[in-house]
Formats: C-alpha cells, sequence, structure tokens
C-alpha cells in the first residue's frame, strides 16, 4: 500500500463525519450524532415513512449514526427516528419544511 | 353505427375535461402499507376511511396520489391521529387545485407545457411554501423574451424559488427580479432552487449590505451559474459557514414521543418556523 493511501486513511479514520446527507457512490449518506441510543433509523418520503427500511449503523464511540440510502433524483423530506419511539429533526440538511403536523422535516436534494 | 360514434365523441369529451394522463387512484402497494401502518399504530379501519376517499377523490380530479398517500403514511407513522391528517390533506389537494389552475392560466400566454405533473407538484409546494398566483403572473412577465421559451417546470421552480427566498427574508421584489433573470437566462428548475436556497443560507449577507441582490441578479445576466455566482473578487465563496452544502437546524432538537407526535405546537396551514442558525435554511412550508 503506497503512503499516499496509508495517509488517506489513517485521515478518513480520525476525521469525524459531519452531521447531515451527503451524496457518496451508491446514494446518500446520513450521518447523524445521537448518543445513548439503541437504535436509529432515517424515515422519510424515500421509503415510505417505514421505520425499519433503513436503520442506520453506530460508527466509533461519539454517538455518531450513519447509513447510505440510494435514492433517486429529486427532493426527498426525512427524520430521524431513534429508539423506535423519538421522531428527530435532522440537525443539518439541504433545507426543511414543516410536515403539517407540527414537525420539521429535513430535505436532501439529489441532483 | 351513429350512437357509437357519438359515446366514443361524449366519452373523450369526459375524459379530457379531467386529465386522462392523470386520473388514477391509490396504489395497493400504498394502500396495503397504510392499512399496516394504521394497525401498527392501533387506529380504527374506519378511521382511515374517509384519508383514502379523499385521496382518490382527488386522483379522479386529475390531481397527483402519489404524494397525498405518502403524507398519509407519514402521518401515521408519526403517530398523528387521522382526523389530524384530514385538514392536512386538504389543504395539499387546495394547493394542486390552485396549482393545475395557474399553470392552464399560464398554458393561455404561452408557457409551454413540460412535465405537466412535475410542474403541479413544484407550484403546490411553491404555494404552500407562501407563494401565490400573482407571484406566478409576475415571474411570466419578467422572464418574457429570454433566450428560451418558459416552460411551466420552470415557471413552477421559479415561485418556489421565491417563497423560498422570501423564507431567508429576502424582498419580493428583488427575490423575483433575480428568479426572473434565472428564467430568462434559460435557468432549469433544479438551478433555479438550488440559487434560491443558497440566497436564503446568505440571506444575512444581504440584509447587513454585504452582498445585494441586484449584483447577483447581473452576474445571472451575464450568464454566470452555479457557485461562480456566489464567488467574491478574489474569488472565494465568501461569507456563510457551510462547508459543504445544507444548512444547519438546531442541534439536536427532539420531537415528541411518536404516539403523540404533531401535539399541534405548530400545527395547521400556518406552522410555518423559522430558525435558522449558522446560516442554516431556516424551516418553511410543507412538503409533499
Amino acid at each position: 500500500m503506497s503512503l499516499t493511501a496509508v495517509i488517506w486513511l489513517a485521515g478518513c479514520a480520525t476525521t469525524p463525519m459531519r452531521d447531515g446527507p451527503v451524496p457518496v457512490p451508491g446514494g446518500v449518506r446520513f450521518v447523524v450524532s445521537v448518543s445513548a441510543a439503541k437504535s436509529v433509523a432515517v424515515v422519510g418520503s424515500f421509503n415510505g415513512w417505514s421505520p425499519t427500511a433503513h436503520l442506520m449503523t453506530r460508527v466509533g464511540s461519539n454517538g455518531s449514526w450513519t447509513a447510505v440510502v440510494p435514492l433517486e433524483g429529486g427532493e426527498h423530506t426525512f427524520m430521524y427516528l431513534v429508539d423506535e419511539t423519538t421522531w428527530v429533526m435532522p440537525p443539518a440538511a439541504d433545507d426543511f419544511v414543516t410536515d403539517g403536523f407540527g414537525n420539521t422535516n429535513g430535505v436532501v436534494m439529489v441532483p | 353505427m351513429r350512437t357509437p360514434v357519438t359515446g366514443l365523441i361524449l366519452a373523450a369529451v369526459c375524459l379530457s375535461a379531467i386529465d386522462p394522463v392523470w386520473a388514477e387512484s391509490i396504489s395497493v402497494q400504498d394502500r396495503d402499507e397504510i392499512a399496516r401502518l394504521r394497525s401498527v399504530r392501533g387506529f380504527a379501519a374506519e378511521e382511515i376511511g374517509p384519508l383514502l376517499e379523499q385521496v382518490n377523490k382527488a386522483g379522479e380530479r386529475g390531481l397527483p396520489v402519489e404524494p397525498l398517500a405518502n403524507k398519509v403514511k407519514e402521518g401515521l407513522a408519526k403517530g398523528v391521529e387521522p382526523k389530524r391528517i384530514d385538514p392536512v390533506l386538504r389543504q395539499m389537494v387546495t394547493h394542486f387545485e390552485s396549482a393545475q389552475e395557474a399553470l392552464r392560466e399560464a398554458s393561455t400566454r404561452g408557457v409551454t407545457e413540460g412535465n405537466r405533473r412535475a410542474a403541479v407538484e413544484t407550484l403546490a409546494d411553491a404555494f404552500s411554501r407562501g407563494a401565490t398566483a400573482d407571484d406566478v403572473r409576475e415571474l411570466m412577465r419578467l422572464s418574457q423574451d429570454g433566450k428560451q421559451k418558459v416552460t411551466q417546470e420552470s415557471l413552477a421552480a421559479g415561485a418556489k424559488s421565491l417563497a423560498v427566498m422570501r423564507e431567508g427574508k429576502i424582498s419580493s421584489k428583488e427575490g423575483a427580479a433575480l428568479v426572473g433573470e434565472g428564467i430568462r437566462q434559460g435557468y432549469k428548475p433544479s438551478e433555479l432552487l438550488d440559487l434560491s436556497r443558497e440566497v436564503k443560507r446568505r440571506g444575512g449577507e444581504v440584509r447587513e449590505g454585504r452582498a445585494t441582490m441586484q449584483s447577483l441578479q447581473e452576474r445571472v445576466r451575464r450568464g454566470e451559474r452555479g457557485e461562480r455566482l456566489f464567488r467574491n473578487e478574489h474569488g472565494d465563496s465568501g461569507g456563510g459557514d457551510r462547508g459543504d452544502r445544507g444548512g444547519t437546524a438546531d442541534h439536536g432538537e427532539r420531537v415528541r414521543e411518536d404516539r403523540g407526535s404533531g401535539g399541534g405546537d405548530r400545527g395547521g396551514g400556518s406552522d410555518r418556523g423559522g430558525r435558522p442558525e449558522r446560516g442554516g435554511g431556516g424551516h418553511g412550508g410543507r412538503d409533499h
């Protein structure tokens, strides 16, 4: 493995992922920091608001959770569901809209 | 032979009253998923019936069904009682109807029809975020004689862009002038929306006088696009502390426990919030 690759990998390992949705190969990576959670799911218009379709994976020990979701182009609204009971407004997103029920959805734009 | 021919003509006339491409009902898959969510939440089937009926009636009138079905699913998933989902659906239907009407009017004024479904959904979204039919007319006026013919999609995206910029406290006049110029220059709908979100994020800079909408409009007029628009003379992207994309909302706003979600703190149609932090997007409108 080249030195450049080692440095790059080391950088990846030590750089905390920023909260929010980011396009990556294969879809959009959602990252959210929720400490002391047993489970976190990203739930939105792209999965018919299914609480179980896209469960997130805990990353590291700082309470970060992540999931890569394949998304079609366009706008998608979403929230996070913590421990299957608590809906959490995304702390970061491309935009925010109210849902009509008193909550705020995040919006992710996919080119 | 005369009767069948007359019948066919009558049928054609009746079908054209609605949009033959659009008349649809809720899909079996959506219906099943709604039934599943209802069951999980412990609501009675009778409580859901009126919602499904409302969705299907909208479909019969040529309005988009999928966003309505999705809103029902969203409400149930969040534990919202069906009787509180009902007015939200009604408001969406009203916005769809207004959007259809505005686009019909635009067609009579030379706006070309593209993807009509996308245009109706986008314009309805614009209306839900505060845009008006007058805004649409103003954008039509401002975007005349542009590089390309104005399409329904770009007009709808323009109206939504205007609404988004208003959420960033940009004046209607300046916002409309900028969006109108974008349409004139042949901006794609996605480019108009990206532009508006960037302006919304940088609304503080405009209000503080560190950036002007006039200079931005001039850059658009010169044909500049994308990130170039927000670079200053030194080549950097100016203020704002977004490292990448996206605004930042108040951190960790926890929404209430699921069954009681949407307890009416900002419920109904006028629940537009607005608490952007660090140049974040702020909140506004209702999604479809």
